[in-house]
């Protein structure tokens, strides 16, 4: 029988959750501290949001961000409850000239309203709003929500399961007699002519087995630190990884680690910067954004970067770790 | 004391210069050459993939090109030549009749050099103005930097009238770099639009770079036909300035017209007339 058990995202965020937990008790006291929570695309901050819609209870309300500001004044007078909470604001600009007419108009607001506000963003447009349009001044307490490591991910993905209720296979534990060194071949292009040249790959795990400075590892254990790995710690996109190679109840390494190569130049860069910035873009947005976007998202699309789903451009996310790596070198995300 | 110096000067034996050793020097110059060549290359490969980093690792260039010709220089002197204490003596006192007489200007320029690389009043990779030249800097040699203009015009300045000239550098070795955009509109538009519109013009710019320490601004200032707009933002990489300049330009003007901005309406005849007929 196919069983999928959702992940337990709380795991190692009971910090993140008392800080806002603490916000709301103040809040009832008299003191407003509007919360910002942060996180990177693809996190499953909604799962979060849950929770704290579950503490602070009938006295919040929960929205999208695009609902709330389409018609804010209405919108405030038919609010009872005290305390909102805004989903995704970073979806609620973009940028282009014009583009920050409704989260100027979210600031002020929030400056003038005596509710409290909890509110999330996705990493990159939150520091990008936070340098062009301080917005942190209306959101003093910023949470961020920290990367998993290796345990916390396999915990969280294996909260919903039975012990030995799933099988680990095709997962090679390194050997006491394998080599560290390898030599292999590859190429490369001088005077317009392919050469061999030899490669020395150092396999630095079983280098630590051998040196005795790293214990030997379950073959569970590996599969959760590839994954972390390939996930950089990211729930959301740890998550997706698990889904792939869940066959239930095995689960079968077939994971690839993604090494990209990425080479764009400024405007492929920037219609990335533009996607990863808003989780997802339709490719109109993008239009206005970047121009024709066509031969962008061609080449984005090729490069394994991004998926075009009819008209909604979205990052891939097992490749969100070099994405974001690359932009920030780019100086396209803060 | 100083009678002693020349005996012995006097006594010491000539170090053997046959073609042998000419061509050895020579070699080691040309290896040395080669090195800094290779080295440079590298250097400036790796720095191109460091990305922010670009410029830091640009700096050693010099210092490494200065240390290899030194060695050079100091093993074609120690072992090809075989100098002692006292024969380095006299070669230095032959080099300074030599530079006093004719290599003087070189000289200056090879100690110009070496005041460069130690004073840093730029590096490898900034944007300065020198003299009338304006570039970016891509190279500096023991006897002449060399700066790229926006034109693509390779220019090579001496190392010593760099050191007498004043230098302006618009970025002090960090990647990005401030760029004044001026607009120019008509004084009955609306000015105070016209500023925001610019400064989003900024703000989304794909080649805009802002932090706390880097912030954009957008200034006005009246003339008498004519409101000045000046936009004041960093460039993420100095070598785009002119592209962040053009693309802020291209999106401000399409929206201001939209918006019913204009650009100046110089009505000189008029106004000259009008002078007149006041007169």
């Amino acid at each position: 029988m196919e069983r999928y058990a959702k992940p337990e995202y709380l795991i190692g965020l009971e910090e993140e959750i008392n800080t806002i937990e603490k916000a709301i008790e103040d809040f009832e006291t008299g003191k407003r501290s509007n919360v910002a929570v942060i996180s990177e695309p693809f996190y499953g901050v909604e799962r979060i949001v849950d929770k704290i819609e579950s503490i602070a209870s009938e006295k919040c309300k929960r929205m999208p961000s695009e609902d709330l500001v389409h018609d804010l004044e209405s919108m405030d007078r038919l609010m009872k409850n005290n305390i909102l909470i805004v989903e995704n604001l970073h979806r609620i600009y973009r940028r282009k000239i014009g583009g920050f007419k409704d989260i100027t108009k979210f600031q002020k607001y929030v400056s003038t309203s005596d509710k409290l506000f909890i509110t999330t963003w996705n990493l990159p447009s939150w520091n990008y709003l936070d340098e062009v349009l301080h917005i942190g001044k209306q959101f003093p307490l910023q949470v961020t929500l920290p990367k998993k490591d290796a345990n916390q991910i396999k915990e969280m993905l294996l909260s919903g399961y039975e012990e030995n209720e799933l099988s680990f296979v095709g997962i090679e534990v390194p050997r006491q007699e394998d080599k560290f060194l390898k030599v292999g071949w590859r190429s490369a292009f001088i005077l317009g002519r392919e050469i061999k040249i030899p490669n020395l790959e150092v396999e630095i795990d079983i280098l630590r087995y051998k040196l005795g400075q790293k214990k030997r590892k379950s073959a569970e254990e590996l599969f959760f630190e590839k994954i972390a790995r390939i996930s950089d710690g990211n729930p959301g996109v740890a998550e997706v990884l698990w889904k792939a190679v869940l066959d239930y109840p095995n689960f079968v390494d077939r994971l690839e680690e993604p090494h990209l190569k990425i080479e764009l130049d400024r405007a492929e860069s920037f219609a990335l910067s533009a996607i990863i910035s808003a989780d997802f873009i339709e490719r109109s947005e993008l239009c206005e954004i970047v121009g024709s976007p066509d031969e962008l998202l061609y080449v984005l699309s090729e490069g394994g970067l991004i998926t075009v789903d009819g008209e909604i451009c979205s990052a891939r996310p097992e490749a969100l770790k070099e994405i974001l790596e690359y932009l920030n070198k780019q100086r396209l995300v803060w | 004391m100083a009678q002693n110096v020349t005996e012995t000067l006097a006594q010491a034996p000539l170090p053997d210069v046959d073609s042998i050793v000419i061509l050895n020097s020579i070699l080691i110059l040309l290896l040395a050459y080669l090195a800094a060549r290779a080295m440079t290359s590298m250097l400036v490969w790796f720095s191109e993939r460091a990305y922010e980093h670009r410029i830091t690792i640009k700096m050693a260039i010099p210092l490494l090109k200065f240390a290899l010709y030194g060695l050079a220089l100091y093993y074609i002197l120690g072992s090809i030549l075989q100098l002692s204490t006292v024969e380095l003596v006299a070669f230095s006192g032959l080099a300074g009749a030599a530079i006093g007489f004719g290599l003087k200007d070189l000289i200056a320029e090879i100690i110009g050099g070496l005041v460069i690389v130690l004073e840093k009043p730029y590096q490898v990779g900034d944007e300065v103005e020198v003299g009338k030249y304006y570039g970016e800097i891509t190279d500096i040699g023991p006897r002449s930097t060399k700066l790229v203009t926006p034109d693509d015009n390779l220019v090579t300045v001496s190392n010593q009238m760099i050191l007498s000239d004043a230098v302006a550098n618009s970025n002090a070795g960090r990647p990005e770099m401030m760029v004044v955009i001026d607009l120019f509109i008509d004084s009955s538009s609306d000015a105070p639009r016209a500023m925001e519109l610019l400064k989003e013009a900024l703000f989304t710019s794909r080649y805009v770079y802002i932090s706390k320490d880097r912030p954009a601004k957008v200034l006005l200032k009246d003339f008498p036909f004519y409101r000045r707009l000046r936009a004041k933002a960093y460039v993420y990489d100095l070598r785009r300035e002119f592209d962040f300049e053009s693309d802020v330009t291209k999106r401000a003007w399409e929206v201001f017209e939209k918006e019913g901005i204009r650009p100046p309406q110089m009505d000189v005849a008029n106004f000259s007339l009008r002078q007149d007929n006041q007169e």
